[in-house]
């Protein structure tokens, strides 16, 4: 059963969906994994690389949508891991779904997202991400809306009020002066557009590829798989696209919480100044940028190099 | 089952499951590729671990690190220490491992600037229980990588009289090398296929005349408080030899060669007290003076090496003219 249940002090809408509380908290292992291929999975035994289908616990349905984002049939693959190729075929598949769920009459506003990490709610291990259809608009976008009313476009101003933390031609990977989370990163393509739709291949491939790179920096910054939320603003055609990374890791596995301040006030408190979190994660991308995935197999056996036995 | 056109060679086809949910799939041009095949060097951010990962590097073999700290290797490498499960994880979502060059090791105690018992825990946690979780990943697999292990002459302890050969019982005498013993025996049960070296450390710079600036590295840095007296103790280790050592055993092991225990390095692992001793240094407290000398006939026989130093004394002569013949903060290479 989901209902839509409105707050009567800020008109705000609340989901409620009293079925998740049966969705599996764990996933025990591979074989139980509902995300990995398998005759009773989630995804069946068709080969695939992207794989999405509707949420079995869905916090939407008819009105709104909530989608699952499978990004790769191996359990252990991660987002910012996937070949390059596999990355861009990610963002097609995001803007494939949006774009569908996007013309649907109950559908108000689309949110492709990722919580990744246990500590950041994932309920299941396997790779994947969201996207909610709101039958709404949600309070953030609205309030963004309101604000931006008007004015010229910020995001085409984004060097304003953000830190850069890695340039590409068509995108800018920004660090807002105003972080709700440490760390916290907008990807922002220099092209006032209002959807992944309106991208160009051209852009896709560097988007992509800047998004692995800023996962793969969080991870080298905390030195482990840093849990975090991505989304996607697509504000549609007179906004400007964006796609946010907000990290809950304050380094060494310290996590930072939505506390009363935010979760009473919604007033955020960050303990990171901006311009250090600007600087860690410049030089976490950079070290990124030489990484890039081995294209050949290659075996450390050298056939020239005579083959002695252990004899002793 | 029908196929619906997706930008970019992707291929979208649609399944219906008996629930009425749809499943939609997207395939690239093909299948997922295999995944490329490296070697992992754990320890990649240690004095040993990341010399190893650049010689491979420049041999044009496909590395990937497993480091503590930053090891600013041209290769992919994730953070973490070699007993971290998500970086394993992370590195063995993009890469299959070969050969696993396994050379995390803890600094050696730094003589007298942490708890003696505080050092053997973390000795322990480095050696033993790293590597243990560290082969856990693989425990019931039956294609398990091969590991290298980086091993030490210490594991002997000290012997009289020398020369010690790879038969030789193990008498280690300290928390790190007791450790670094269960560490082979954990390896040598647990890895179907792996190759123990124990490093004998010489004195003297390597035979092209190098010498580390390892004092500009973290793991000289770790152990500063031992280094100061004594600047050519880590400036002079034969760092190529075992080097090559290592890689010869991973090619050995990757070519199907069988299991083994080797001595290596160039003949002579000398103690902080015989050093000193050799550099005419009061002895650090509290290690004894005491020096061991490998025999090196078996890794002579398998890959064909003479040991290089016949005399410890000699040795620390040249490698303090080596040092003080150079600006204290020179770069390696
Ligand atoms: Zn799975
Ligand atoms: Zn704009």
């Amino acid at each position: 059963m989901i209902s839509l249940v409105a707050d009567v002090l800020t008109d705000e809408w609340v989901s409620l969906a009293d079925a998740r509380q049966e969705r599996p908290l764990t996933s025990p292992g591979e074989s139980a994994c509902p995300f990995c291929p398998g005759p009773r999975s989630e995804v069946g035994l068709t080969p695939f690389h992207v794989a999405v289908f509707p949420n079995r616990y869905p916090v939407f349905d008819h009105p709104g949508a909530a989608e699952v984002v499978v990004y790769s049939p191996r359990h252990q693959d991660d987002y910012g891991h996937l070949s390059p190729a596999h990355g861009r075929l990610v963002w097609q598949v995001w803007r494939d779904r949006s774009a569908a769920l996007a013309e649907r009459t109950d559908v108000e506003s689309v949110l492709v997202f990722e919580n990744r990490g246990r500590r950041m709610g994932a309920t299941i291990d396997h790779p994947h991400g969201q996207i909610y259809g709101y039958p709404y608009v949600p309070p953030r976008l609205a309030h963004e809306r309101q604000v931006g009313h008007g004015s010229a476009c910020r995001l085409c101003r984004v060097d304003a009020w953000t830190l850069p933390a890695a340039e590409a031609p068509h995108w800018r990977l920004v660090v807002p002066r105003a972080m709700r989370m440490p760390y916290q990163l907008a990807l922002v393509p220099r092209r006032h557009v209002g959807t992944l739709a309106a991208l160009s291949q051209e852009e896709v491939a560097e988007g992509a590829h800047l998004l692995q790179r800023a996962y793969r920096a969080y991870d080298r910054l905390m030195g482990y798989r840093a849990a975090l939320a991505m989304g996607v603003h697509q504000p549609g055609r007179a906004g400007h696209l964006r796609l946010e990374c907000l990290p809950i890791e304050r380094g060494q596995l310290r996590q930072k919480y939505l506390a009363s301040s935010e979760l009473i006030m919604g007033a955020f408190v960050t303990d990171i100044p901006a311009e250090r979190a600007a600087e860690r994660l410049q030089a976490a991308l950079a070290a990124e940028s030489l990484m890039s995935p081995a294209s050949s197999a290659h075996h450390p056996g050298d056939p020239k190099e005579p083959r002695h036995d252990h004899s002793c | 089952m029908s196929t619906g056109g997706a930008e970019d060679g992707a291929d979208a086809a649609v399944w219906v499951r008996p629930d009425g949910r749809s499943v939609r799939y997207y395939r690239l041009g093909e299948l997922l590729p295999p995944k490329p095949a490296v070697a992992v060097v754990t320890g990649a951010d240690t004095y040993v671990g990341r010399a190893l990962a650049q010689a491979l590097i420049s041999a044009g073999q496909p590395v990937a690190a497993l480091a503590a700290v930053p090891a600013d290797l041209s290769a992919p490498s994730v953070l973490g220490r070699a007993g971290f499960h998500p970086a394993w994880e992370a590195m063995l979502a993009a890469h299959d491992a070969s050969v696993i060059f396994h050379c995390t090791r803890r600094p050696f105690p730094p003589g007298g600037t942490r708890p003696a018992r505080r050092e053997a825990a973390l000795a322990w946690e480095t050696h033993v229980a790293d590597t243990l979780e560290m082969l856990r990943r693989w425990e019931r697999d039956d294609d398990a990588p091969p590991v290298v292990l980086l091993s030490s002459a210490a594991v002997y302890g000290a012997y009289d009289p020398h020369p010690v050969s790879e038969r030789t019982a193990l008498h280690p005498d300290s928390a790190w090398a007791e450790s670094l013993a269960a560490a082979e025996a954990l390896v040598a049960k647990v890895a179907p296929r792996h190759a123990i070296l124990r490093v004998f450390e010489v004195v003297g710079p390597d035979d092209r005349g190098r010498v580390a600036d390892s004092r500009a590295h973290p793991w000289t840095r770790l152990a500063a408080g031992f280094v100061e007296p004594l600047p050519a103790m880590w400036d002079c280790v034969a760092l190529d030899e075992v080097v090559a050592a290592l890689m010869r055993a991973g090619r050995h092991l990757a070519g199907g060669g069988p299991s083994l225990v080797l001595n290596v390095g160039s003949g002579i692992a000398a103690s902080p007290g015989k050093l000193a001793d050799a550099f005419g240094l009061p002895a650090p407290p509290p290690q004894p003076a005491r020096g061991l000398v490998a025999d090196m006939a078996c890794m002579q026989a398998t890959w064909g090496w003479a040991p290089a130093a016949p005399n410890l004394g000699a040795l620390a002569r040249a490698s303090r003219r080596a040092v003080q013949g150079r600006p204290a903060e020179a770069p390696h290479d």
